[in-house]
C-alpha cells in the first residue's frame, strides 16, 4: 500500500512502525470548518527540523474522546485557536497505517495515497 | 561591555519522551546534565516555535500523570525561573528570556483542567515507575482511611510482644469468623427487596465475597498492629449499584458496630434491633471471645494519627443483653441405652475389632450375658487369679445399662451412662478384684 508522503517517509529508518490491525474508532482535534488541511501533517511540511520525526508525517489522533478533549485543554491558549472542534473516524485496515507507540491513548495514522479522509470523519457534538 | 549571545541549544538536550504529540510534539521530557526539564511549545508565527522550558522533578512528573497536579500548575507554581525560548524551523534558538513563573502571559498557558492521565505502553520510557508509583499511591489512599487494631499480652513477661498461637487462634481467626458472619447476615438483610431468592442471593453474595476483605494496608510486628481499609477502587468491578454501594459502607459499619470501644446504650440498641439473637451469635461471640479473654488487650484507633482505645465491654450485662445465656448449653443430652444383639460374621484370623454394622442382624434385647474368666483380669495386669468364671448380667433400665455379677455371694453392679461396654467391663472386674484382695 502507497502512503501519503511515502517518500519522505522511507526516508527514515523504520517508518512507520508496526500497523495495529482491524477496525478502530479514532477522534482528531480539528477547526471549526474542516478542509483538507485538517488532515494535512502541516507541521513537519512547514519546519525542516521535524523531517526525521517518523511520528510527524502521520495525523494524531486519539482512543478516545475524553482523551481528546483532554489535549485541547493541555494546549496553550495560543495554541488552542487552531482546534475547536473533535471528528471521529472509523480507520480500517484498507485506510492506511495506524499505530500506538509510547501511550496507549495517542495513535499515529498514515493514510494511504488517494484516500478521501475529509469524508472519512464527522463531528461529535458535544453532548455525544 | 558584554554582548548579546545565544548559547542555549535544545538539540543538545537528552529526549527522554513527547509526552504531548498533536501532528508534533508538544510537552517533551528533556534532560541535560541530570537535571529534568519540560519542553512546552505554546504558540507558532510564520517563522518561529515559541517554547517554554522549565526545571521539573520525578515526583511531579509522576503527579502530573496520575492527575494529581495540572499542567498549568506545574507551569505557575514552579519555584524555578521559566526560559521562553524562541527556534527557527530548523531548530536554532534565536532568543531567550528569563521569566518567573508568575509572569508568564496567559496566552502561553493551558487551559485550568490541563490535567493528563498518562497511560504509557511498555515501550514508554515510564511504563515500570508509574506502575509501581500508581500502587504506592493506592496504598497510601488506603493508609489515609485505614483504622487500627492492636493485640497485646497483658502478661508484662512477654513485654509487648505475641505469640503466633495467640495470635492466629485467639485473634485472627475470631476475627475473620465474626467479619464473616457479618457480612452474609447484613448483605441477606439490605438485600432483601431486590432479590428474595436466597440461592441467587448466596451466589452473589460468594462471588463479591473476596472483594469485601478489608485491605491489610499496614503491618507492625511485636504487639501486632494491623492497619485494615475498606477498598472502594476495587469495589468498582461489582456493577449493580445498590450491592456496590452496600459493600463500600459494610466495611465501616462493622467497624462501628462491632469493634466499639464501650458499646453504649445507643450502640447496643442498634445491634438488638438490628440483629435476631442467633444472628447476634454469629457475629458477636467470636469477637467477645477475644475481649472478655484477661490475657490480652484488643485495642483500636479509627485512624493512624488518633489514640489507641482498649475494646472492653466494662458492664457485663451487655454481653448478656447481646448474647443471652442459653439453659440448654448446660444440659448434658439424655442419652437412651438399650441393651441390644447382632449376628454378624468375623474373620478370626483379622486382628481388627471394628464390626461393620451393616452385615449384622440386629435384635433388640433387654438383657444378655457374658461370663468373665481369668483372662478379663489377666488384661489389666491382675495376674494372681486363675480359674474364674463369673456371669455378668448386662440389662437396660430406664435410661441406662446396668452391669451386674454375683461372686462368692456379693453382688457388683456398674451402672453405664456413656456406653461404652470395655470401660464398665473394666469398672467391674477392678471391684472384684478388689474384693479378692481383701478377702486375702
Amino acid at each position: 500500500m502507497e502512503l501519503k508522503y511515502q517518500y519522505e517517509i522511507s526516508l527514515i529508518d523504520d517508518c512507520p512502525v508496526n500497523n495495529e490491525s482491524g477496525n478502530k474508532m479514532l477522534f482528531r482535534c480539528v477547526e471549526e470548518n474542516m478542509t483538507e488541511k485538517s488532515f494535512t501533517p502541516n507541521a513537519v511540511l512547514l519546519k525542516p527540523k521535524l523531517q526525521d520525526n517518523c511520528l510527524a508525517w502521520g495525523l494524531s489522533l486519539f482512543s478516545t474522546y475524553e482523551s481528546a478533549k483532554q489535549m485541547l485543554k493541555s494546549l496553550s491558549k495560543n495554541k488552542r485557536v487552531n482546534y475547536s472542534r473533535i471528528a471521529v473516524v472509523n480507520v480500517t485496515d484498507d485506510d492506511g497505517i495506524k499505530h500506538c507507540s509510547k501511550n496507549e491513548l495517542h495513535y499515529t495514522f498514515y493514510p494511504k495515497k488517494d484516500l478521501d479522509i475529509i469524508n472519512k470523519f464527522t463531528y461529535v457534538n458535544d453532548g455525544e | 561591555m558584554m554582548e548579546n549571545s545565544i548559547n542555549i541549544d535544545l538539540r543538545k538536550f537528552k529526549k527522554i519522551e513527547d509526552i504531548i504529540f498533536l501532528d508534533e510534539p508538544i510537552l517533551s521530557h528533556l534532560k541535560y546534565n541530570e537535571t529534568d526539564y519540560f519542553l512546552y511549545l505554546v504558540d507558532t508565527d510564520d517563522k518561529s516555535d515559541f517554547y517554554c522550558l522549565f526545571e521539573i522533578d520525578e515526583e511531579k512528573i509522576l503527579k502530573y500523570f496520575t492527575k494529581e497536579i495540572s499542567l498549568r500548575d506545574l507551569i505557575l507554581k514552579n519555584k524555578k525561573f521559566i526560559y521562553l525560548i524562541q527556534e527557527d524551523f530548523s531548530g536554532n534558538t534565536t532568543n531567550i528570556n528569563i521569566v518567573f513563573s508568575e509572569s508568564i502571559s496567559d496566552d502561553y498557558l493551558p487551559a485550568e483542567e490541563s490535567y493528563l492521565n498518562y497511560t504509557p505502553t511498555q515501550s514508554s520510557y515510564y511504563y515500570k515507575i508509574v506502575e509501581e508509583y500508581k500502587s504506592k499511591q493506592y496504598l497510601q489512599n488506603l493508609r489515609e482511611d485505614a483504622f487500627y487494631l492492636k493485640f497485646a499480652s497483658t502478661n508484662l513477661k512477654y513485654a509487648d510482644t505475641i505469640g503466633l498461637n495467640e495470635l492466629t487462634n485467639e485473634l485472627l481467626s475470631n476475627l475473620t469468623k465474626s467479619f464473616k458472619n457479618f457480612l452474609k447476615i447484613d448483605f441477606f438483610a439490605s438485600m432483601k427487596d431486590i432479590k428474595s431468592d436466597k440461592n441467587t442471593l448466596n451466589k452473589l453474595f460468594n462471588r463479591i465475597l473476596p472483594d469485601l476483605d478489608f485491605r491489610m494496608v499496614d503491618l507492625k510486628w511485636g504487639s501486632f498492629e494491623i492497619g485494615l481499609a475498606v477498598d472502594s477502587v476495587m469495589k468498582s468491578s461489582i456493577e449493580n449499584k445498590q450491592i456496590k454501594d452496600w459493600a463500600i459502607e459494610v466495611g465501616s459499619k462493622y467497624k462501628n458496630l462491632v469493634l466499639d470501644e464501650d458499646y453504649d446504650d445507643a450502640v447496643v440498641d442498634e445491634i438488638l434491633a438490628t440483629y435476631d439473637e442467633e444472628d447476634r451469635r454469629k457475629i458477636f461471640e467470636p469477637i467477645f471471645k477475644i475481649t472478655e479473654n484477661p490475657n490480652f488487650d484488643l485495642k483500636i484507633k479509627k485512624s493512624k494519627d488518633s489514640k489507641y482505645s482498649t475494646i472492653k465491654i466494662k458492664d457485663k450485662r451487655v454481653i448478656q443483653k447481646i448474647l443471652p445465656i442459653r439453659e440448654e448449653i448446660f444440659k448434658i443430652e439424655d442419652k437412651d441405652f438399650e441393651v441390644v444383639q447382632f449376628t454378624t460374621v468375623i474373620d478370626k484370623n483379622s486382628s481388627n475389632r471394628a464390626i461393620k454394622l451393616d452385615n449384622t442382624l440386629f435384635v433388640t434385647s433387654d438383657m444378655t450375658n457374658v461370663v468373665l474368666t481369668e483372662d478379663n483380669f489377666k488384661k489389666y495386669g491382675f495376674n494372681d487369679v486363675s480359674n474364674l468364671s463369673i456371669p455378668v448380667n448386662i440389662f437396660s433400665n430406664k435410661s441406662t445399662v446396668v452391669y451386674s455379677a454375683i461372686y462368692d455371694n456379693e453382688k457388683f453392679e456398674v451402672t453405664d451412662d456413656s456406653g461404652k461396654i470395655d470401660d464398665q467391663i473394666k469398672r467391674l472386674v477392678f471391684m472384684i478384684y478388689e474384693y479378692i484382695v481383701n478377702k486375702s
